[in-house]
């Protein structure tokens, strides 16, 4: 299993579990390259095709997909993909304790909807890990949106997805973290912000 | 207008701080572009033809003088002297170096600048009329509602990877001059028989290759749900938007696919839930911005007030110039004065780093230190008193910007196209100098007239809602052109009539002045270019635009 990144009750990240892998750098980019500017190689960059899709084996991974979880598989916990409804479980969440929620793509922001749901409208308060696409710079928009434990992509730097939770000091709107939104707390928030400047 | 407090302060110097460690992972191969490129273009930063182009925010089109000078100094210090004002009231800069664009950046943040959520398939730069506050049909004041949207919509974590980019508009005045019902969601402000301040909401209108008006799903949402309906629309489209197709990723293509019903149903169905929540807005949160939109210290009328008969008996310039280039104010002693980007030459909405800075010395001179930016791409200067027109006039001419062509034919909305743009067609800045030679030894006579050009499908420069219309096309790798007639992006909103087969750059100069003779020829008393368009129907156009083909 790849790293498992947990908040603990204060919001705090720590590593749960898994193993650290190295962190995959490839060759830096020379900004002298093309007449002094960085871009030689981000101009030339054509996006490959994707191929032939391949169903992920999600019992493997630990997890029941949710539409076999809903006719009653519950030896492993739910896992929603982007194209699921979180509100199907809707008074089906007595005594669950963990939900995955995968991104297929880090850039495909469904997860993050689903998320917000389960903990806004349902009021889902156990474990609610992202799993598949997740990376460091993602990290801050999941936890926002209610995820509290993030099981990172490989090739991923643990020590620099640690520092992602604290990105922003401060926010302007409400999401699923319990902060409310900036104008419900204006005084305060620039009495710190002054502070940390 | 808006003044950071330390909280949008702190906000963006930590978006300065990731952005620049996102650059530096990304050079020293930790970040790769797969990865890169959401996060780069979240930050207004495209890779172009020949250098990345970073687009800078300029909120609902208002800056300060000393914003404008750091816009200079940047074009200066990082650039080619000069930059490109956008359709969306922003500013692009077309040859950063990638390792400076954090540099950049800590300089905008200096003077409460940044370009965040200028790209990527998130909520874009809110846009509002650039008449705002100042206009005689003005019923609400939209910038205080575009600002608390701005606020929201910033770095908001649920809605930065939607299945494309969303645009969101404000028109408060009865002539719509922010194009809204061409964008993904519009508020109409008004108010209630009570005065209170309610919206319309529109959405699914857009350009590109699938040209929509927006449709009304909500009438009379008072104020204070703003966010919240604003939030329910984008939560129906974030999961239910397409992602197959990036043709057919627009919030438009699912409002058609659902309905308009059935997609304000499922708005609905979230609002419900989100409504009096926190994300409610506060009374107290609306007057503390409204307090930074308040009138500045203008003079009664008779201080302000002029009789400029004489000089403009005595100067033509100067009467084409009020004629064209200066419209009404709200109050009687002030004008509003358009300071012209479109120059027979340079692109349209191109500034050097001089004009921009001549620009803001005539804001602290005669505007209180303020400016906007139009989606036509001038400059506007909102609160001039008509006792100074003349001064600013002279002033505006000596720096470069007093050409008196607002709304008349070479006042050419075109976007940056096929010189500098990786998605063009066509060469749009080339195409546009020729149409204003042809016509504007006529444009006087010929009056309102707005031509909108655009490189390629994407339409950034607006052609659907030209009254006359330019797509650039590709055939065989060549660069050809249709044109449209009959679009207009006002309270009237239509779409242009594409009038026939595409023809090559040198054919279309020729073809629109065809389509002015007819004009001339046909119009009645009083009426615009676009009044007899409608009146004649398009089908008169394209006889005149192919007479090859009606002859045969």
């Amino acid at each position: 299993m790849s790293v498992l990144i947990k908040l603990d009750a204060a919001r705090k990240p720590f590593v749960a579990g898994g193993e650290a892998q190295s962190a995959a750098v490839s060759a830096p980019v020379d900004v002298n390259v093309d007449g002094g500017r960085g871009d030689a190689r981000l101009a030339t960059y054509v996006k490959k095709p994707t191929g032939e899709k391949v169903e992920k084996d999600w019992r493997a991974a630990g997890y029941t997909p949710l539409k076999d979880w809903l006719a009653g598989d519950h030896a492993l916990p739910p896992v929603l993909v982007a194209t699921d409804d979180p509100l199907l479980l809707e008074g089906n969440l007595d005594g669950v304790r963990l939900i995955a929620v995968d991104f297929a793509k880090f850039s495909d922001g469904r997860g993050l909807s689903s998320a917000a749901l389960l903990r806004k409208r349902l009021g889902y308060a156990g474990e609610l890990r992202a799993v598949g696409d997740v990376a460091r710079d993602q990290l801050f928009q999941m936890a926002r949106c209610g995820f509290d434990a993030f099981e990172l992509r490989d090739g991923q730097d643990v020590d620099d997805a640690l520092k992602a939770f604290s990105d922003y000091g401060e926010v302007y709107q409400d999401a699923a973290d319990g902060r409310a939104p900036i104008f419900r707390r204006r005084g305060e928030a620039n009495a710190a912000a002054e502070n940390a400047s | 207008m808006y003044r950071y407090d330390a909280v949008d302060q702190r906000i963006v110097n930590e978006r300065v701080a990731q952005f620049r460690d996102q650059t530096a992972r990304f050079l020293a191969g930790r970040l790769s572009e797969d990865e890169f490129k959401p996060l780069r273009l979240q930050n207004g930063l495209y890779i172009q033809r020949h250098a990345p182009m970073l687009r800078v925010a300029i909120p609902y089109g208002m800056l300060s003088s000393k914003q404008l000078r750091m816009l200079a100094h940047i074009a200066r210090e990082y650039d080619r002297n000069y930059a490109h004002f956008t359709t969306r009231q922003n500013l692009q800069y077309n040859w950063p170096a990638l390792d400076r664009v954090p540099d950049i950046l800590a300089d905008l943040a200096t003077v409460e600048m940044h370009a965040i959520q200028t790209s990527g398939n998130c909520i874009r730069n809110v846009t509002t009329d650039h008449f705002a506050g100042v206009a005689a049909d003005e019923i609400v004041d939209p910038r205080p509602y575009a600002e608390m949207m701005r606020q929201w919509s910033t770095l908001h974590p649920e809605f930065a990877y939607l299945p494309r980019k969303f645009k969101v508009a404000f028109n408060g005045a009865k002539d719509d001059r922010a194009a809204s019902a061409v964008h993904d969601l519009a508020f109409d402000v008004y108010k209630g028989a009570d005065g209170e301040v309610l919206l319309r909401v529109k959405v699914g209108g857009g350009q590109g290759r699938t040209p929509r008006i927006a449709v009304t799903i909500k009438e009379d949402l008072p104020w204070r749900h703003m966010l919240t309906y604003t939030e329910a629309i984008l939560r129906a489209y974030n999961r239910y938007g397409r992602r197959d197709n990036l043709y057919k990723a627009r919030i438009k293509i699912l409002v058609e696919a659902l309905g308009a019903e059935k997609f304000a149903e499922e708005a609905e169905s979230d609002f419900v839930h989100l409504i009096d929540g926190p994300a409610t807005l506060t009374e107290e949160e609306r007057t503390r911005i409204t307090a930074c939109f308040v009138d500045p210290e203008y003079l009664s009328d008779s201080e302000a007030k002029a009789d400029l008969a004489p000089l403009r008996a005595a100067n033509r310039r100067f009467d084409a110039w009020l004629r064209r280039n200066v419209v009404a104010h709200k109050r009687a002693g002030y004008a509003s004065v358009t300071l012209s980007l479109k120059r027979t030459g340079p692109a349209p909405g191109d500034a050097t780093d001089a004009e921009i800075d001549a620009a803001a010395d005539l804001a602290d001179r005669f505007s209180f230190g303020e400016a906007r930016i139009s989606h036509h791409q001038n400059i506007i200067l909102a609160d001039v008193a008509r006792k100074d027109l003349f001064d600013l006039w002279q002033a505006a001419d000596d720096a470069g910007l007093a050409q008196p062509n607002i709304g008349l034919a070479t006042d050419i909305i075109a976007c940056p196209g096929g010189d500098f743009c990786s998605l063009a067609n066509a060469k749009s800045i080339p195409l546009s100098l020729a149409i204003q030679n042809e016509l504007e030894a006529r444009q006087e006579e010929i009056g309102e007239l707005a031509i909108k050009i655009s490189g390629c499908i994407n339409a950034c420069g607006h052609h659907h809602v030209g009254h006359i219309g330019v797509i650039g096309v590709d055939k065989h790798g060549e660069e050809w052109f249709q044109v449209l007639v009959g679009g207009r992006s006002d309270a009237n909103v239509t779409l242009g009539e594409i009038l026939g087969k595409a023809v090559k750059a040198e054919e279309v100069p020729p073809l629109i002045a065809r389509l002015v003779d007819l004009y001339l020829a046909e119009r009645r008393e009083g009426e615009r270019f676009i009044d007899t368009a409608a009146r004649l129907g398009a089908d008169r156009f394209k006889a005149v635009a192919y007479p090859d083909k009606a002859a045969a």
